[in-house]
């Protein structure tokens, strides 16, 4: 049955048209509410087993119902992140960042860090116990959780919970952030 | 329109550099003018013969004043057309001319240069590599120094666009040099940062990330070499130096 009908009883173009229109807006709206507000950019790197402690802290944060972005392996030169990159940071109300030794030299990795303190997103760090000590000054102030080859997986449900309490409407520009863009008015 | 709305309006008709630095925690009315002026004047990058940032003393092509909240420069003179606001809250933002994008202006800028070194500039609009690593060299040694200042805090943010790069092609002018030749940009926006960065990290820091970011935007064009890191510190070195040859 037609969801609009026009006098002689059946819809007519324009009302098709309306359907469908509507119908690409509740997705397109659903989609941003179900996807965007509710993931998390897991920032890592792609030597050694990185990748598969990426994979676990996925699946973790999907039992509480939220996604997690893992970047896809790509070439990066110097401290230009793509725009894919940078959009689903923007789209991510926090970051996990996992610090190990690959990650901690990873020109990537730092740059995904770099971009998301810079909107003043939340960055929750998972740090393995033997680089604590390497950990960037910018990071110490931050609590986050230790972590070592025997308990990963905990630690990852352990964040998941915890991100799982965390205001997801992030996709603001923060309170210094505003401010600094109303002193600069149209400037 | 008044003299530093044609400004304006110049800067953005064309390629152009916005450069943004400022704390990462905003404070209203920090500092006062005076000290904004003694600052810009104490720290401006003098290595090329137009200082970073041009502080425009020169009525005829421009100007440089306190407005409530901030002091202003701007300057449209040859082929440089620039227009910076310091706020008193310690928020640096500048926009500036692309100085390929205006050879041509009043005053060509193959006069300027060792003509004998010089490439013939393409008709098509393009960006000079070694310009553009220059450039980055000053906006992050210029940060450095406002930040062992206390301009920033204990946290400052850097960030910088290079805006109208749609199809602009990389060539530079030195004729000595191979390759960069017609690769071309298919981002009409270039950007750099977000940067957060203690006094600290600046400090030590500043000359990598002008030769990161220079290495980032040349692969923008597609343009990527094993050598290039070489090339561009012995450029910046010739920067500190002062023996560039252009």
């Amino acid at each position: 049955m037609p969801l609009i009908s026009n006098v002689h009883g059946s819809p007519s173009k324009e009302d098709i048209r309306n359907i469908i229109k509507e119908e690409i807006d509740s997705a397109n709206k659903n989609n941003k509410n179900s996807n965007k507000s509710n993931q998390v950019f897991v920032s890592h790197s792609f030597q050694g087993n990185d990748p598969d402690l990426a994979k676990t802290l996925e699946k973790e944060l999907a039992k509480y119902n939220i996604s997690a972005y893992l970047a896809e392996k790509e070439k990066r030169y110097g401290y230009i992140i793509s725009n894919k990159i940078r959009e689903a940071i923007r789209d991510s109300f926090c970051m996990v960042v996992i610090l190990t030794n690959n990650s901690i030299i990873s020109a990537s990795v730092n740059q995904e860090l770099g971009y998301a303190m810079g909107i003043e997103r939340d960055i929750i760090p998972m740090v393995r116990t033997d680089i604590k000590d390497k950990v960037g000054v910018l990071l110490n102030d931050i609590e986050g959780e230790e972590f070592d080859s025997s308990n990963f997986e905990e630690k990852c449900r352990i964040i998941a919970e915890h991100i799982s309490t965390l205001p997801k409407n992030k996709n603001t520009p923060s309170e210094h952030e505003q401010k600094f863009q109303v002193e600069r008015g149209n400037f | 329109m008044n003299k530093l709305e044609e400004v304006q309006q110049k800067i953005k008709e064309r390629g152009y550099w916005e450069i943004v630095l400022r704390p990462f925690q905003f404070q209203d009315k920090k500092f006062s003018h005076q000290q904004l002026r003694n600052w810009l004047q104490k720290h401006q990058v003098t290595n090329r013969g137009w200082y970073y940032p041009h502080i425009s003393e020169n009525k005829d092509y421009g100007d440089y004043y306190n407005v409530q909240g901030y002091v202003e420069s701007y300057v449209h003179w040859s082929s440089y057309v620039e227009n910076f606001r310091f706020y008193q809250s310690g928020q640096y933002v500048h926009y500036k001319g692309m100085q390929e994008d205006r050879i041509n202006d009043d005053i060509p800028l193959s006069s300027q240069w060792n003509t004998s070194m010089q490439n013939p500039p393409p008709k098509q609009l393009f960006l000079e590599p070694i310009m553009a690593l220059y450039q980055l060299t000053e906006i992050f040694l210029f940060a450095s120094r406002l930040a062992s200042e206390g301009v920033f805090g204990e946290q400052a943010v850097i960030s910088i666009k290079l805006h109208n790069m749609n199809h602009r092609i990389l060539r530079t002018l030195d004729f000595r040099r191979p390759g960069f030749y017609n690769r071309e940009c298919h981002s009409q926006k270039i950007e750099l940062g977000p940067f957060i960065k203690t006094p600290k990290d600046l400090e030590s820091e500043y000359a990598k990330l002008a030769i990161d970011n220079a290495i980032g935007i040349l692969a923008l064009f597609d343009y990527t070499s094993n050598t290039l890191r070489d090339t561009f510190e012995k450029d910046q070195q010739n920067f500190f130096n002062k023996t560039f040859s252009f």
